[in-house]
Order: structure tokens, then sequence, then C-alpha cells
């Protein structure tokens, strides 16, 4: 955040969002997709975890 | 028509079909799997219909290798990538040796022992090479925490849902998308 307030962006940051806009908005869904893929599954089953559900 | 019947060719067509598009479109055709994965549980439960009570796990593991098989192909005969090929060959074997050892002693802790992380793994590389075709894994530290990273979760939900038996998609319409 800092660094960003800087003017900072990571270089492969970056490269990945070096295109048009079209393009970029896809990008940024397909790298939420793979966040969220691996993820929100296994949030869930914390969740069940930590509530006691069966 | 019967509506078991129904429900069982509706589940059968939809689990049959979907891995095709894996071959056209690697990490849409990879989430598309995943979401009639989750269609059979959902089917059943919005049709009121139950065709495979009893069989529901051997059906479901079976359906569930026969489209990780597919994409393990496309890992082994599209990815430019030795150390993603070799690593997505490795974690599927891992995986299908776990699905068969249960099947054969029905011990649960298998799946502990040989959790689906082929499947995130598999997505996180199809997902960067749609971004970025040339995309490789760069060194075995690398790979060693791309696998950590997508393995941790799926290492949790195999122990919840598969060791524990808790039943996931009741949790979810319940709590989540609070259908009663």
């Amino acid at each position: 955040m800092h660094l960003r307030s800087f003017g900072y962006c990571s270089p492969v940051i970056r490269r990945y969002f070096d295109c048009g806009p079209r393009e970029r908005v896809r990008r940024a869904l397909v790298f939420l997709m793979i966040f969220a893929v691996a993820y929100v599954p296994g949030a869930v089953t914390l969740a069940m975890l930590l509530s006691g559900a069966e | 028509m019967d509506k078991d019947l129904f429900v069982l060719l509706l589940i059968v067509v939809i689990r049959g079909c979907a891995p095709l598009l894996i071959l056209r479109w690697q990490f849409a055709g990879g989430l598309l799997c995943i979401l009639a994965d989750t269609s059979d549980s959902i089917l059943q439960d919005a049709l009121g219909a139950e065709p495979l009570a009893g069989h529901y796990h051997l059906v479901d593991k079976s359906f569930d290798i026969y489209y990780l098989a597919f994409e393990c192909g496309v890992a082994l005969w599209r990815w430019t990538d030795p150390l993603a090929r070799g690593a997505a060959a490795a974690l599927f074997t891992l995986r299908a040796a776990g699905v068969v050892f249960f099947e054969l002693t029905g011990f649960r802790g298998t799946f502990l022992f040989a959790p689906n992380v082929f499947e995130n793994f598999y997505l996180f590389v199809a997902g960067m090479r749609s971004v970025d075709p040339g995309f490789r894994i760069p060194s075995w530290r690398w790979l060693v925490v791309t696998i950590v990273a997508v393995g941790a979760p799926k290492l949790l939900q195999e122990y919840v849902m598969h060791y524990r038996e808790s039943a996931t998609w009741h949790f979810v319409k319940e709590n989540i998308l609070m259908w009663r």
C-alpha cells in the first residue's frame, strides 16, 4: 500500500494486466476463479468445522 | 418416464458430456466440470429423486475420475512445461490410486493420503496458460509452493467431506443459500 502510493506496481502484475480493457477484465476473472475454486470450498468446510455442523 | 430414471439420465448426460468441453476450453471446461459435479446433488434435491441412493459415492467418484482423466490427458498432451506436466501426472495417479484403494478397502483415511490436489493444480496451470500461453512453473521450489498453496484447502475439504462425511451441500444449502 505504501509503495503503491508512490506509483509502484509489481512488474509481474503489470505484465499480466498490460492489455486492452476487455482482456484485462477476462484475466482478472480468470485469476479470481483460480483463487475461488481453491479457497471458497476450503472456507466453507472450515466454517463447517468451526460451527460443528455435521 | 419414472422420475428417478429421468434424474439418472440427466446426471449421466451432464456428467458424461461436460468433460468433452475440457478438450476445447482447458480452463473453462474444467470449471464447468466442477459445476457438473455439484449438479447431481442439486438435481436430486431439487427434483426430489434419489436414483443413486446407496451407490452415490461409487458413481460420483467414477465420474470424478472420468473428468479428471480428461484434464490429465490435456496436461500430458497440450502443456509444454515438463515440470507442470510431470506434477499433473503424479497428482492424478495419486488420486486415482486413492479412489481405487478406497473402493477396495472402504478405508476413509485414504482421502487424506490421496487428496484431489490434482484438480486445483490443473485449474491453476490451465488458468495461467489461458492468460499467458507461455506460462511455466519456473523451478522445483515454485512447484512445491504451488502444490502447497492449492493443496492445503483441498486437504481440509477432503477431511470434512470424505473423512468426517459431513454433508457439505446441505450445509451450503441451509446456511449460505438459505434454501430450506
